[in-house]
Parts: C-alpha cells; structure tokens; sequence
C-alpha cells in the first residue's frame, strides 16, 4: 500500500486557503496579489514534484481523514492526472502573473482574486480526485468561479455569456449527477478505481453502457465539442483576459480529460462506441472551428472557434484508441495549452492597448508596426498553433 | 543565420554575401566529400532519437539520391546568396533575406537528408512556410500577399495530404523509418496501398506544381527574385520529385502509379510550357516554364522500372542550372530597368553584354539545344519515352514550345530590335557571377559529361552511365532537330498568335478563388448555427443527448418490481402527485409570484417525501432550502423592473404553436428517456444494500456520531463538504459581486453615500472614486422615507425576536448535530433566515444599521479559514489531512463532546450565515422590498 | 414504491425542461430549480430502501436504514444546486438592469 502524499493536497488546498485569506484580506489589492502568487506558485512546485514523484514512483495518494479508499475520499493523481495538473498549474501560474500587471478594471475589484482561486482549486481538484462525486463538486466550483468572473468582466455582455453558459453548464452537471447515480445503483461505489475493479469483473449491466453515454455527454459539454458547443465561444470570449487563458486552455481539458478517463478507466467494454462517436464528432469539431474561424474578425474570437479545431485534433487522438494517438491527443493537449493561453495573453495585451478596447482584427490591424516583439512572439504562436512541429 | 543578423553598416553589402557563399560552400565541400563513400558503400545512416514514443528518431539518410539533391541546395544556394548580396538595396531587407533564405536551406536538406518520414514531412512543412514568408517579403503588396497566401493553403493542404498518406503508409509497414519503409518490398500488396499512394501523390504534386495545383507558383513570382530562383525554379518544387523518386522503389511500378504520374506529368508538361508562350511578365513565362520540366520529371517518375531514372536526374541538375541562371538574369533585368514586363524590353545586349552571354547560354541549355546540359537531359528523355508514341507527341510539342519560349528569352529581350532607350540602372558586375557560374556549369556539364554529371548520378543507378551528349544519329535526336524546327517556326510566327484569344479555360486561381469564396460561404453557415438564442441551444443540445442515449440504448427493463407495501406508501404517492401538480401549476401559471409559491409547494412536497423515507437530515436542508430560495426567489423579482417582468409573463404563452409543440415534444422525450434511466437504475441496485454505506454505519461510532449521514458529510466524506460550502460562498460573492458592478456606475446619489458606505466597503476597494450618476429613479426613491412596506409592528417585534431565536437553535444544532438531524448548514441556514427576516422586514438601510455586528465577508472568510485550519491541523500532529480528533479527555456537561467535528461544523455555519447575508444585502439593496 | 419514484423523477424532468425552454427567464431559472430537484429524487429512487427508521446508528442495528451515502450525496447535491441557483437569479436581476431585458429571446448580443 503507498503511503500517503500529503504534497497531493497542496494544488487544491494551497489556492482554497488562499481564496479565504483573500476574502479577509478583501480591501488591500496588494496583499490580495501576494496571497494569489504564493498560492499559484505553491499549486505548480507540488503539481511538478508529484508529476516527477509520478514518474519515479508510480500512483500518488491521499487518503482524505485516513479511511481506506471506497470508504473515504482519496485524491490519486496518476501519472495522466499529474501531466494535466502541471498543464492546469503552469498556465494558471502565467495567468496569475498577468492578472498582476492587468489593466482590466474587473481584475481590481476585492472578489476577484478568490474567485480565481477557487477556480484553481476547483480545476485542480478535478483532476487529482479519484472519487466521481467529488469530481462533480470540484466541477461545480470551477464552473461557478468563472461564470462569476465573467459576469463581472468589463466586458458588457459578460453577463449574458455568464447566463448562456450558467444553464448549459446546468445540462451537464445533471448528466453527471445522473451518470453518477446509475453507477452507484450498479455497483454502490463511488471510487474510480473501485468502479474499473467492479466494472472489470462482474458481470456487465446494459445500464453501464447508458451510464457511459451519459457521462460521455457531460465531459463533451465541458470540453465544448459539437453539437454541445455553443456556449464556448460567448463564454471564452466575454472573459476577462487571464480568465479566457485558464478558460480556454486547460478548464476545456477538463472534459478531455474525464473522456482519456472514461475510456481508459472505466468503460473499457463500452469504448468502440464511445471511440467512434469521438472520431466523428472530433472530425466535424475541426471542420467547424476552421471555417468558423475564418470567417471571424474578432482575434478573441478567432482563438475560440480556433479551440474547437485543437480539441477535435485531441478527441481524434482519444477516439484512435492506441496507445501512440493518445500520447498525441496529450502532447497535442500540452501543446495546445501553452501556446492558446500565452496567444491570447498577448492578444489581451494588445487589446488593452488600444483605444477602444477592441480585438477587432480590423481595430488591432497594424499593431505589429508598434509592437515588433509581440507580433514576433505573437508569429511563433500561431506557427506552433498549427502544429509545426507537431 | 548569425551573420544575417549582423548588421554592420561599414561593410558593403556584397561582402555578408561572400562570407555567407563561403560558409555555404564549405558545407557543399563538406558534402561532396561523402561522394567516394556513397558511390561505394550507398548509404549511410544516422540515428538519435527525439520522441521516441511518437516513432520521431532524428535519423539521417543519406544515399546518391539525397547526395545529388543535397548538393543542388548548397551549390546553387551558394550561388544565390552571392547575388543576394548585390540584389537588395536595403541592408535591413538583405538580412531578413538571408535569415529567411538560411532558415529555408536547413529545412531543405533537412528534408532530403531525413531518415524518418516525419522528419521528413516536419521539414517539408517548415519550407511551406518558409516559402510563404519569402513570397509575402514585400508584405505590403496585396498580390504578394494573396499569392503567398493561394501558395501557402495549396502546399498546406497538400501536406495535410502527405501527412495522412505518410501515416498510413507507416502504420502499413510497421516502421516510420525511411530506411525501412524503402526495403519493404510488400506495401504494394497493401490494402491501403491506393488510399496512402494516392495521398502521398497529392502532398508530392501540390508541392511540385503539378495540374491541377499548377496555379500557386505563377502567384507565387512575388517574392524577391533570388527566392523565386532558389525555391520555386531549383529547390523546393523539387521537394515533390525528391519524394517520388525516394518512394518510387517501394510503391512504383504499379499501373496505379504509371498512370497517375505519366498522365498528370504529361499534361502538366503541355500546359506549362504553353502557357509560358501567353505570359508577357519574364518571371511568370519561367513559372510557367519551370512547371512544365517539373511535369516532364513526373512523367519520368513513373516509367516502369527505373527506365526513367536516369534522364529524371539529369533533367533535375539540367534545369536547377538553366532555370535558376534565367530568373537570375530577369532578377538583373528588372533591377536595372525597373521592369519585366516583355513588351517593354528589347535590345538589352549592347548596354547588358554579359548578361546577354549569360542569358544565351542558358536560354539555350533551357532549348535543348547542344552541346548544353540541357540538350543531353532533353535526349535522354526522348530516350526514355521511346516505347511511348502519345508520350513522345506530347513531349516534342512541349519540346517546341520551349524552344520558342527559350528565343523569346534570349531574342526578344537581348538581341532583337531595340524598341525605345532604356534608362538604365547598371547592374553591378558582381552581380553577374552567379548566373554566370550556373551558365558555365550548363555548359561545362554538357561538355564534360563524364567528367562532372556522371559522378553525381552513378552512385544512384546500379549499372553504369550511358549517356553521352552525340550518341549518334538516333530517332531521339531526330525528334530533337524536329522540335527546335518546330521552336523556331512558332517563333518566328510569334506575330500571328499572340493576336489570337485562346477560349476562356476555366484558369486554376478562379477555381480557387471560387473555391475560397464557397468555404467562406459555409464558414458563414456555419457561424449563423451560432445565432445567440439560448433555448436554441439547449434545443440542440437536449436533443443530441436524446439521440445520442436512444442510439447506445437505455439500460433493460425486464423484470420491474412494482412493490407497494403500507399506509406510508399511500402518503408518499399522494405527495409525489402533489409536488408533480404543484410543478405544473408553477409552469402553468403566468404571475410570477404564485408561480414561486407553487415551486416552493412542489419543493416541500419533496422534502416530505423525504421526511417519509425517512431521511430526517435530507428534509430537514431540503425544507430549509426550499424557504431561502423561495424568499430568494421573490425579493429578486421585486428587482426585476416590473415593465420587463410584465413583457416577459406575457411572452409565456405568446409563441407560435409549432414551438409550443416543439418544447412539449423535446421535453416529453427527455422527460421519458430519463424515466427510462432512472427505472433501469432503481432496477440495476441490488436488492439488498450492498453498497459502501454499510461500512459507513458500521464505523460511525467510531467517531462518536450517531447520526451515519451527519458522520459521512463531516467525516467520511468531509472534503465534499468544504468544497460544497465554497461553491456556496462563491455563489454569495458571486451575487454580491454581480449586483454591485453596475451598481458602481449607476446610483449613489452623494446624499446616500454614508448609509452606503458599509456595502461599498465590502464590493469596492478603499479609496475608489465613486462616480455621482444622478439617475431620475434614485433620486426620487430618496425623497420616500426608506420603509418597506412589510413593516409594520408585529413583523418589527417578530423579526426582533427571531434573530437570536434562530441563533439558539442553531447553537443546539451545532452542539448536537452528532445525535439529531441538523448540523452546522442547516444552523447556518436557519440564522441566515433570520437574517433574511431582518432585511423583508426592516428594508436594507434600517437593517444596516441594527446588523452593523454582522459582517458577512468576515463571516465567511473566517469560517473557510476556519474549516480549512481544522482540516490541516491533524497534519500538524502526525494525523492525516481532515482526520477526525476527539478531545474526550476534556470533560462536558450535558453530554457534549469535544471534537474537531465541532470547529468543522461551527466553520460551515459561519461561512453558510455569511453567505447568506451576503446574498440577502446584495439583493436588499438599493431597492425596498416590496409587495408584489 | 421506487418504480414510482423512477416514474415521478422522468416526469418532473420532462416538466422542467419545458419550463427551462420559457422565454421568460425568470421561468427558465424555475425550471432549472426543477430539474435539479428531479435528480435528487433519482438519487433518492436509487437509495431509498424502504427504510423503517432514520439512520442512526442505534437503530441501523435493528431495522433496515434509506442508504445513508445517498442522503449525503443529495445534501451536497442541494447545497451545489442552491447556490447556483442564487447566482443565476443574481445574474438574471443583472442581465435585466443591463440589457433591460428579462426575455431569452432578445438576450442575443453574442452571436456569430
């Protein structure tokens, strides 16, 4: 039996507590600034000594209150819930470090860095837990911080975004939940390695297959796949800029992530039919984000339809089942991150430097004359955006 | 790279280009070295790996094939960078040039020397690319733009393409390496083989400008002149023909592949140099130009056997000489007379005398006419395609039209009549060695075939040269003397046709243009599915969900247990149907307000349902909830502006009847397929409980509480529980944070600001300018006493009285929460009621003021930390994370434990009453409450 | 008794998915309270056995308990739910102030 790690508590509990000091500490921003730096950087030290713990040592645990795991709660990050999670952390990091020197209005108002925490905590919860209900609760945290933080972006449709994507959400947590409860009907556990175990022996229930769906479902409307789409590109782009970051390149991998689970973990039998509904889906995903982007002359936008192209190469990779394309839908999945959440930094950075506010490409068109070194960086991004070299 | 970058204004121009010649030829000195090597052994390999798990291995191959091309890069690259030097009038431009150039050079011989087909197609990408960014040098210009845009999304999209096919093809023979792929005899046999050849063929013809992808490198004659010479004359067109040829051992020979390459080339072939013929821009005729040869190596590639290998490889060196020679000599043209345009031009050779040597030469090597390099390639062509009477037809039409293209070249600009005074530029003299030395090795390599051609390509082929430049008096020399006849004729008649109007072929850049325009179109569709209508949504996504589960099937229902035991059975039924009714009335009814109350009915009927089970603890938060959202419900009504809500109710029923009968159906079909779920659920459990709980009851004891649920939300399961009251915190200062922001620029008349100041204090940092909008609506609230109209003195005395009431029931709750239903939320939620009662009854200012103890921020941040602490204290004493402590040893009155259960629960309650003044202040405020 | 509580939980689904498709949001927002309210009862279909008595502990030894897991799991369940809930309230007064709209229909700004 492994030990328990309690560095595996540190991504989810560093940015909570940071959340409650930050609303103690709500008039003085600067505090508020230090907490949320600390707490970021705390979450990515622990998410990188647990991926190279991961590495040495095989499955990381925590026994939350020290009972055994179908009983008690236990976080049991793997060697794919690590890989995430640094993702996850990295780019929250950034995203901290450029909420520091934000012009936003929003970014200055008391609740904003607890919210951005509890975000944090939420996404990085959702990938070190090995139990499906807290997976559920962790989900709901993030989804509520950032409706929240959009609602409140300077952006003036912020709030409508926050509503269309609050009720969408809805959708998807009720299939969770529902998914939730046939598996516990079926099998009366709520661990995910106890489900795999269950699932693995014992006989194979039609439910399961209906559960799968389900679920499969509820991780397509996270990860923003069509037909369950349309909320992405309202949601991300109404966001305030460090928030569309975090939104828009790892929050969507949350989806992807729960579907690597799904058919990985839990519904080996049910994964050809999953898988194939992948594929297609996948296919389709990057037909429209292209030509959605195409025709898009917001850069904001752009870089959301541009979203659906990369989650549909990733969902390709999920969908092809072997073990190489997966290693690609993951690297893909890095790849995608990084390079998403640092364009669209820069894309706030320009925008915020116009006069009006704008990612209009029409507005910001002739930016690069200004800023030879952004645009440079800005080159680079898109050419790594693209896959080359993939 | 490095030197490009230096920019060092004190030495001339030219000299970056010697030292960077230099280097380049030292790297080609470098290469031939491997010569001797190659022609013995025949290959060399080099292996390192780079992501091994994806099949990537850095590895290197380098035989004769990748020998001569690489030489071609670097020997004419040397010779480019020379005239680059002399080419550019801007220092700056020179060096982004030789950054690009150098950058395109690596790529390249990456690509030819990649020993894994991923390397490969990585490299083949990064010359695209490249490319692109040398066509849009001057990026300016809105044709450089659109033609390295066409150029970019045509070799893009045939790289795609060659992706897919490259990726197949190793999947098909078990191995990403070059190496191996080539050695594997039986991929012809595949039954993939047409799919991937067919891909690969796509990548190889779009790069190589083959029809019908032509059209991108006549659009592509906008990049600086050196460029066009070195990519799309020498190099990177040939990336294509390097591939077939690489490849033509493994998936050659079939009738699939002879007929692909001979017809596409064939036809590229006559396109090409007819439509030279048409050009009047130098540049855009050597495009044309240069895709004709290009379909002519094609057409080679696909003989049988290795027939046409030989005359490929000539044709390769023959036309890398001439071809680059002619775009450098047009690049002189143009720089000296600031035009290229063929009507303008003529007589150059007396002020141009070198170039016109130059251009002679190499025009006649391009013409095939001996003793040049170019007439031996075009001999062994004819030789190749002896068995072939079409192909030969084809060829020497082909043939001819070159032979005139070529006299227009050299005639019409040099030598012929002088139509008006150019006013010249001088071109530098330095300038004319680069086509100089290509010139000379057309000549030489004619001359001294043996000498200088044959090394280079015996180590590809197994037996040896025959080739000669007079072979004797042959059929293909006669078809030869036929074309130049025919060549010169048509020249000489140049007067005649050029008046003719060819009919109106639909030209490739309109069917990509059209092409263009109809992605736009879809695109456009595509975007309108994204139409702003929430419900549409939720309509598009409900309905996937149905046909999504109704596809993979809904669980099994064959053996439904209907049991219906007691008189309590009889009860919940009627309940059920109660709150099923009380649901539909709330659907049904148009006001608001009852349409609330009869939700709030509906959500009691539950909780009684789950008083029945009996879950005591389930009701108790149920009930609970039910009030607080109810209250929530109406007081956020009441700050609905009343004309909006009045629009909205009258909406309700206001749609067409097909939408009506739209929602009934989609909300019927969910409503039956989640029936369907949840009886397959209910009938999946087992009969007996088998599940974890029991593990749960069993243990609860053990931490001294009774109550299993209240044990598993603490303890068991404890994290849950944090996380769950800060999604509910969240959610306060999520509604605090959201009413406030526009509260910010709207009101706060500078009469209110005192009473303000504690709500602003918590939504707004110290020392924010508040801007004073002066609204007709609030400042007329201001002339009303701030009363509600809920208040009169009965409900002033009971709300008085029910604040510390409900404190005291919830101190009991948390005290004893182990051993009866309630804890710490429910403590939380009862409070916070009576904190509600406060602001219904004494309006948010009133409240203000007798709750000034009340701070809600404190409350819930101090409880998380609170929470949060407890958890983290076990850790400190060797426990772990969130275990329970039990401090029995401190003794109780009045059977009261000591635990950490109790900070636990008291934490939730302090963030749950926070929480929800919080919300109840944000939404109090800055209206009354009032009746609806 | 639990087929009737499966049958009751596909029904108040249906229900609320109408009203969540209203126009109205103040409607809409009912309608996600219901949906939520459905799939407790499916939580409670799947742990309700028959119970004679609460869970508590002295009792479980003697009589048969509702499963106390799923109990839990709708508290929290309830919990999530509500505060959701106020925040979609808080965002519909907030979409109403700004966009002087309370109909999902004319709430399209963001398209395209």
């Amino acid at each position: 039996m492994t030990p328990d790690n309690p560095l595996v508590l540190l991504p989810i509990f560093a940015p909570l507590s940071g959340a409650a000091l930050c609303i103690l500490m709500a008039r003085y921003l600067r505090v508020q600034h230090a907490i949320g730096l600390t707490a970021s950087s705390l979450a990515w030290v622990a998410s990188l000594a647990i991926l190279i713990q991961n590495w040495q040592g095989g499955l990381q645990v925590y026994r939350l209150g020290g009972y055994q795991p179908p009983y008690g709660i236990i976080l049991a990050p793997d060697m794919l819930s690590a890989l995430f999670e640094v993702m996850a952390t990295t780019v929250v990091l950034c995203g901290t470090i450029y909420i520091l020197g934000c012009h936003d209005k929003c970014v200055s108002l008391p609740a904003f860095m607890p919210l951005f925490l509890c975000m944090n905590a939420g996404l990085n919860g959702a990938f070190y837990t090995g139990d499906i209900f807290t997976l559920f609760v962790f989900q709901e945290l993030m989804i509520m911080s950032s409706v929240v933080l959009v609602a409140i972006s300077d952006n003036r449709l912020g709030v409508e975004a926050a509503i269309k994507y609050l009720l969408i959400s809805a959708m998807g947590s009720l299939f969770l939940l529902m998914g939730i409860a046939a598996i516990y009907a079926t099998f009366g556990t709520l661990t995910l390695a106890d489900i795999a175990r269950l699932l693995e022996g014992g006989e194979r229930p039609l439910l399961a297959q209906a559960a799968a769906v389900v679920l499969m479902c509820a991780f397509l409307l996270k990860s923003a796949v069509f037909p369950f789409h349309f909320w992405q590109p309202d949601f991300h782009t109404a966001a305030p800029t460090p928030v569309h970051a975090v939104l828009s390149s790892v929050v969507v991998k949350v989806g992807v992530y729960g579907l690597i689970r799904l058919t990985m973990l839990l519904f080996i039998a049910e994964a050809p039919l999953v898988r194939s509904l992948l594929l297609i889906l996948g296919v389709i995903g990057i037909f429209f984000g292209g030509l959605a982007a195409l025709r898009t002359y917001d850069a904001k936008r752009m870089l959301a339809y541009s979203t659906f192209g990369q989650i549909g190469f990733i969902l390709l990779g999920i969908g092809w089942g072997t073990p190489l394309a997966l290693v690609g839908a993951i690297v893909y999945a890095f790849n995608h991150a990084f390079i998403k959440s640092s364009l669209l930094m820069i894309t706030g950075a320009i925008a915020s430097r116009m006069p009006n506010k704008s990612a209009k490409l029409i507005d910001i068109g002739g930016a690069g004359n200004q800023m030879r070194n952004v645009s440079i960086l800005y080159f680079i991004g898109g050419l790594a955006l693209t896959g080359i070299p993939r | 790279m490095v030197l490009a970058s230096v920019e060092q204004k004190s030495l001339s121009k030219a000299v970056y280009g010697w030292l960077l010649a230099g280097l380049v030829s030292i790297l080609f000195a470098w290469l031939l070295s491997y010569l001797p090597t190659i022609t013995n052994l025949g290959v060399i390999e080099l292996s390192l790996p780079w992501v091994p798990q994806l099949g990537l291995t850095l590895s290197l191959y380098l035989d004769g094939l990748s020998l001569l091309f690489g030489l071609v890069i670097l020997g004419i690259g040397a010779v480019i960078v020379v005239y680059a030097g002399y080419y550019f009038d801007e220092i700056a431009d020179l060096a982004r040039f030789y950054g690009l150039l150098m950058g395109f050079m690596g790529a390249m011989l990456a690509l030819v020397l990649a020993g894994n087909v991923l390397t490969l197609f990585i490299a083949w990408e990064l010359t695209s690319i490249l490319s692109f960014l040398l066509i849009s040098f001057y990026g300016t210009r809105t044709e450089a733009r659109n033609g390295a845009l066409q150029a970019l999304i045509i070799t893009g999209g045939g790289g795609l393409a060659l992706l897919v096919g490259l990726v197949l093809m190793g999947t098909a023979s078990g191995s990403m390496d070059l190496s191996q792929i080539i050695s594997n005899s039986s991929l012809r046999d595949h039954p993939w083989y047409s799919a991937f050849t067919l891909l690969i063929l796509i990548g190889c013809f779009s790069k190589s400008a083959q029809f019908p992808f032509h059209f991108w490198l006549p659009g592509a004659m906008s990049a600086p002149t050196p460029a066009s010479a070195y990519l799309h004359s020498a190099t990177m067109v040939k990336a294509g023909i390097y591939l077939l040829l690489r490849l033509a051992p493994t998936l050659g020979d079939t009738a699939f592949w002879q007929t692909a390459l001979m017809s596409i080339g064939l036809l590229t072939m006559l396109i090409g140099a007819a439509f030279a013929l048409r050009q009047r821009d130098l540049k855009a005729a050597l495009a044309y130009s240069t895709i004709s040869q290009l379909g002519a190596l094609v057409a080679l590639i696909g003989l049988p056997g290795e027939a046409g290998l030989e005359a490929a490889l000539v044709g390769i060196l023959a036309h890398a000489l001439y071809k680059a020679a002619l775009f450098l000599v047009v690049g002189a043209i143009d720089h000296s007379t600031g035009t290229r345009n063929l009507d303008e031009l003529g007589g150059l050779a007396r002020q141009l005398p070198g170039w016109a040597v130059v251009a002679t030469m190499a025009g006649l090597s391009m013409g095939g006419l001996p003793p040049l390099l170019g007439f031996v390639a075009k001999e062994s062509l004819l030789y190749a395609m002896l068995e072939n009477p079409l192909a030969l037809g084809i060829i020497v039409c082909s043939a001819a039209f070159t032979v005139t293209m070529a006299l227009i070249l050299v005639w019409d600009v040099f030598w012929g009549k002088r139509e008006e005074p150019h006013h010249l530029h001088e071109a530098s003299r330095g300038m004319l060695f680069a086509p100089a030395v290509l010139a000379g090795g057309s000549l030489l390599g004619g001359i001294q075939l043996q000498a200088f051609v044959a090394p280079l390509i015996t180590p590809m082929i197994m037996h040896d040269l025959h080739l000669t430049l007079f072979a004797g008096f042959n059929t293909p020399l006669a078809l030869s003397i036929v074309a130049i006849v025919g060549g010169v004729a048509i020249f000489a008649a140049r007067n005649t046709w050029r008046t003719w109007t060819l009919p109106a072929l639909p030209e490739g850049t309109q069917i990509y243009k059209s092409l263009v325009s109809g992605v736009e179109k879809i695109a456009d569709l595509a975007l309108r599915t994204q139409n702003g209508k929430l419900r549409y949504y939720l309509i598009v996504i409900l309905g996937s969900v149905a046909i999504l589960q109704a596809s993979a099937g809904l669980g099994h229902l064959d053996n439904v247990k209907f049991e219906f035991n007691s008189g309590t059975d009889i009860l919940r039924t009627l309940l059920l149907l109660l709150s099923l009714g009380a649901t539909l009335a709330s659907i049904l009814y148009r006001k608001h307000l009852l349409a609330a109350l009869a939700l709030g009915l509906s959500g009691y009927c539950v909780g009684g349902l789950f008083l029945l089970e009996p879950a005591p603890d389930v009701a108790l938060v149920q009930f609970m909830v039910e009030t607080v959202g109810t209250v929530l419900l109406i007081v956020m009504l009441s700050r609905i502006d009343a004309d909006e809500r009045e629009r909205a109710m009258n909406s309700l029923w206001k749609q067409s009847r097909a939408g009506l009968v739209r929602d009934i159906v989609i909300a019927t079909v969910i409503g039956v397929g989640v029936g369907i779920f949840a009886l397959s659920a209910v009938n999946h459990r087992q009969s007996v409980p088998e599940t974890i709980a029991t593990w749960h009851i069993e243990h609860s004891p053990d931490i001294g509480i009774n109550d299993v649920v209240g044990a598993i939300v603490t303890d068991f399961r404890g994290m849950d529980t944090i996380i769950e009251i800060t999604v509910f915190s969240v959610a306060a200062l999520g509604v605090l944070t959201i009413l406030a922001v526009p509260a910010r620029k709207l009101h706060s008349p500078a009469g209110r600001l005192r009473v303000l100041r504690r709500f602003e204090n918590a939504v707004l940092r110290r020392g924010t300018v508040l801007e004073v909008v002066h609204e007709p609506e609030a400042v007329h609230e201001d002339d009303k006493p701030l009363v509600s109209a809920f208040s009169t003195p009965l409900t002033r005395i009971m709300a008085r009285f029910m604040l510390p009431f409900a404190f005291l029931v919830a101190l009991t709750q948390l005290l004893y929460g182990g051993d009866a239903p309630g804890d710490g939320f429910t403590a939380g939620v009862i409070t916070g009621l009576g904190v509600t009662l406060f602001y219904v009854v004494f309006g948010y200012h009133e409240s203000h003021e007798r709750l000034r103890w009340l701070n809600p921020r404190w409350l819930i941040g101090g409880g998380l930390a609170l929470v949060i602490g407890n958890a983290i204290f076990p850790l400190l004493i060797g426990q772990s994370f969130l275990a329970h402590l039990s401090f029995d040893q401190i003794v109780l009155p009045a059977n009261l434990h000591l635990s950490s259960t109790l900070v636990y629960e008291t934490g939730i309650f302090l963030t749950v009453l926070g929480s929800i003044s919080m919300v109840m202040e944000a939404i109090a405020y800055p209206k009354e409450v009032e009746p609806l | 008794m639990n087929v009737l509580f499966a049958v009751a939980t596909g029904i108040m689904f249906g229900l609320g998915v109408f009203q969540l498709l209203r126009r109205d949001m103040v409607k809409s927002a009912m309608g996600f309270y219901i949906l939520f309210t459905a799939i407790n009862l499916l939580f409670f279909a799947v742990g309700a056995f028959n119970g004679r008595v609460p869970a508590y502990v002295q009792a479980a030894e003697t009589a048969q308990v509702s499963d106390p897991l799923v109990q839990a799991l709708i508290l929290t369940a309830i919990v999530i739910s509500f505060g959701t809930y106020a925040i979609l309230l808080g965002l519909i007064s907030s979409s109403a102030r700004r966009y002087r709209t309370a109909d999902l229909d004319t709430l399209d700004h963001l398209k395209g």
